[in-house]
């Protein structure tokens, strides 16, 4: 952001208002005693009338979340270092609770936990703040999921389709391409108006910085806020920073627009959480976790929801009508080799509308994105699908899921009769065609023509290892030949008999004029 | 100091009820100021703290020194403590014991740190507003603070009312450099 030019009069006019008005009043206020300061959790003597979850102001404009209140003690942790911090040093109460800034402003930034700056663009012009812990709209303001939250990835689109709303799960071991498929995502919302927030919890710095410069490379930062709780940030910032990520997101959903919110991960945030608990005495529970590891995530994922057009109006002051919003969460959950049935893992899949599951060996394989077909789910996207892919995908995911079993068992047999063969071999064809690059999100018309092909059997002659070279070809030849009818689908999404026609009109003619050797 | 206060509260508890029930609150309250007070002690604390001090020698100790002002019941109190070996928590106890006391008789004691001392009248005025706004009967604890500039802070419990000059510019600071 520019620096602007105050000229002196406007400065000594703004002291001038801001002594003006300034209260004079005596300041009544609550204040306690730190007893002890450890690993970023502060224990304090007195502060009766402190609220769970109050923020608490130390020394040195440094803030603090009261998170226990015993019979004689409060445990608070706090939100920045804390090596200033002493015994004996008082504590106030503020009778706030921790809020961060929201709002347009935010958009293209790269931000702390608590909405501070720190890709070094200057200072945010937040109009807005909202507290970071909320609770989720309630049944009546809700509406079903039934729009559809086009992610790009042929593989998801296709087989695990995600309406906005949604709370979709992205599991799987490291080094699966969690984190590819979430940043595919939002680049492919750059001309759909979905306002994408991307939280980074517990990362390294450099992966951040590495996410950041691909979005900006894909011009998908402007309409990105990037929450950053790295590594080697305190604990109490990477427990938070998803609910302050959440808190942004829900600006939007709230004046009628469709977010898009990616805590990428939630293990780690968990792990936090497990160390602030630990550290402020909890007891621990199945793998240390505190008793509450379950309304931790629970929480968060429910504020992510689409509500209704009353609802809207109603907290707009009927500024906007007749428009519903949505926040649509894509959580990740890192397993430790494969084990989906470890704590955290469970409980997220039990908390989500469905779940993509990320196979190490697939993608060891070659087959990226590495989704496990049989195990991955989507419980209410279906219902928000186009036409068009709900007819040409439909049956893609139980297909794939028995090719696989099918591909693993025929590796036993000798001589295989016709139809077994016929299914391997389509099996494999759908298998190529579900592989996609990274960064190259596709649009609805083009996965349409592509599914198209290999549901109709324009691909039974094209070798397998040559389809991926098909592919690209058949999409550039659509976009040189048939730009109007690509924007009629995108736009739509509608399928009948004559969008087939035209569709085998394309492949045959492509297949006719079009090389891919 | 959170342990400490949770293990003396039944003791202070105990303590007051009986001393209320018997009508014996302002000795209880004595006994307990003196025995904290030695408590208290550096030499004391040490000698408590070694682990190899028989309960007895601890009791023995404390009667000795508290003799003029132990009837049977206190005698027994100091027993108890001694085979529970929480001489130490003597403080909290009486802390707790009086602010239980406190609570009965509604008095709450109030620190108040004015730049100059303060002047009596002053002192009675305050006492009287203090009084009325808690509905206590206000105990004035005044200090001295040229840091503060002017004004006067007063503490009521966890509850501070700044008045002060320091305080005021403090806040003016934080409003303009915001």
């Amino acid at each position: 952001m520019q620096v602007k030019q105050l000229s002196p009069t406007e400065i000594s006019e703004l002291i001038k208002q801001r002594i003006e008005h300034f209260d004079l009043k005596p300041e009544i206020r609550t204040e306690g005693t730190i007893v002890s300061v450890k690993d970023g959790v502060v224990r304090l003597y007195g502060l009766a009338d402190v609220m769970q979850g109050e923020m608490i102001e130390f020394a040195e404009h440094t803030y603090g979340l009261a998170l226990n209140l015993e019979r004689d003690s409060v445990g608070a942790v706090v939100l920045g270092r804390s090596d200033h911090l002493s015994e004996g040093q008082t504590a106030k109460c503020t009778g706030r609770i921790l809020e961060v800034p929201v709002g347009e402003a935010l958009l293209g930034r790269v931000v702390d936990a608590l909405g501070n700056p720190i890709d070094g663009k200057g200072a945010i012009q937040a109009e807005k703040f909202s507290p970071i812990e909320k609770v989720a709209p309630g049944v009546i303001a809700r509406q079903p999921v039934s729009q559809p939250m086009q992610t790009g990835v042929k593989a998801i689109d296709a087989m695990v389709p995600i309406g906005r709303g949604q709370r979709e799960l992205i599991i799987g071991d490291r080094q699966t391409g969690k984190t590819a498929i979430a940043i595919d995502a939002i680049i492919n919302q750059r001309d759909t108006g979905v306002k994408c927030i991307y939280v980074a919890i517990g990362q390294k710095a450099s992966s951040v910085a590495a996410v950041v410069r691909k979005l900006e490379e894909h011009n998908a930062l402007k309409h990105t806020i990037v929450v950053v709780a790295t590594a080697s940030d305190p604990a109490a910032m990477q427990y938070i920073a998803p609910y302050a990520g959440c808190a942004m997101g829900e600006y939007f959903r709230d004046k009628g627009e469709d977010a898009l919110i990616i805590y990428d991960d939630l293990t780690k945030q968990a792990w936090a959480y497990r160390q602030i608990s630990l550290l402020l005495r909890r007891p621990p529970g199945r793998e240390a976790y505190p008793g509450d590891i379950f309304y931790l995530h629970s929480r968060l994922l429910e504020r992510a929801s689409r509500v209704n057009a009353e609802y809207i109006e109603k907290l707009t002051d009927g500024k906007v009508k007749g428009k519903t919003g949505s926040l649509t969460a894509l959580p990740v959950i890192e397993t430790q080799a494969g084990d989906v049935s470890a704590f955290v893992p469970t409980n997220v899949i039990s908390i989500t509308d469905g779940q993509i599951f990320l196979e190490t060996d697939l993608f060891n394989s070659g087959i990226r994105p590495a989704i496990n077909a049989g195990l991955s789910v989507s419980r209410v996207g279906g219902a928000a699908q186009t036409k068009i892919m709900k007819k040409l995908a439909g049956g893609i995911r139980i297909g794939q899921a028995q090719y696989r079993e099918l591909a693993a068992f025929s590796q036993f047999m000798s001589d295989l009769d016709e139809a077994t063969r016929k299914q391997l071999e389509r099996g494999q064809r759908i298998t190529e065609v579900m592989k996609q690059k990274q960064y190259m999100p596709m649009s609805v018309a083009e996965m349409a023509t592509v599914l198209f092909a290999a549901d109709q059997g324009y691909l039974d002659d094209v070798p397998v290892n040559r389809i991926a070279i098909f592919e690209q070809e058949l999409i550039s030849y659509l976009h040189a030949n048939y730009g109007e009818f690509v924007e009629r689908i995108n736009k739509t999404g509608e399928y009948n008999d004559e969008v087939a026609q035209k569709l085998r009109t394309i492949l045959e003619s492509f297949k006719a004029n079009q090389s891919w050797d | 100091m959170a342990n400490l206060s949770s293990i003396a509260r039944p003791y202070a508890l105990a303590a007051f009820e009986y001393a209320r029930d018997k009508q014996q609150l302002p000795e209880w309250k004595a006994f307990l100021e003196s025995a904290s007070c030695a408590a208290r002690q550096p030499t004391v604390i040490r000698l408590l703290d070694n682990p190899e001090l028989p309960s007895a020698k601890a009791f023995d100790l404390f009667h000795e020194v508290l003799a003029s002002q132990l009837d049977t019941e206190r005698k027994n109190f100091l027993r108890l403590l001694s085979q529970h070996k929480r001489f130490n928590v003597l403080p909290e106890i009486s802390d707790a014991f009086n602010a239980l006391y406190a609570a009965l008789e509604k008095t709450s004691k109030v620190r108040v740190i004015t730049a100059v001392e303060a002047e009596e009248t002053f002192r009675q005025k305050l006492a009287h507003v203090l009084a009325k706004r808690t509905q206590r009967d206000v105990m004035l604890h005044c200090e001295v603070d040229p840091a503060i500039i002017g004004g006067a802070i007063i503490h009521i419990g966890d509850r501070v009312i700044d008045g002060s000059v320091r305080g005021k510019l403090n806040r003016l600071l934080e409003s303009l450099t915001d």
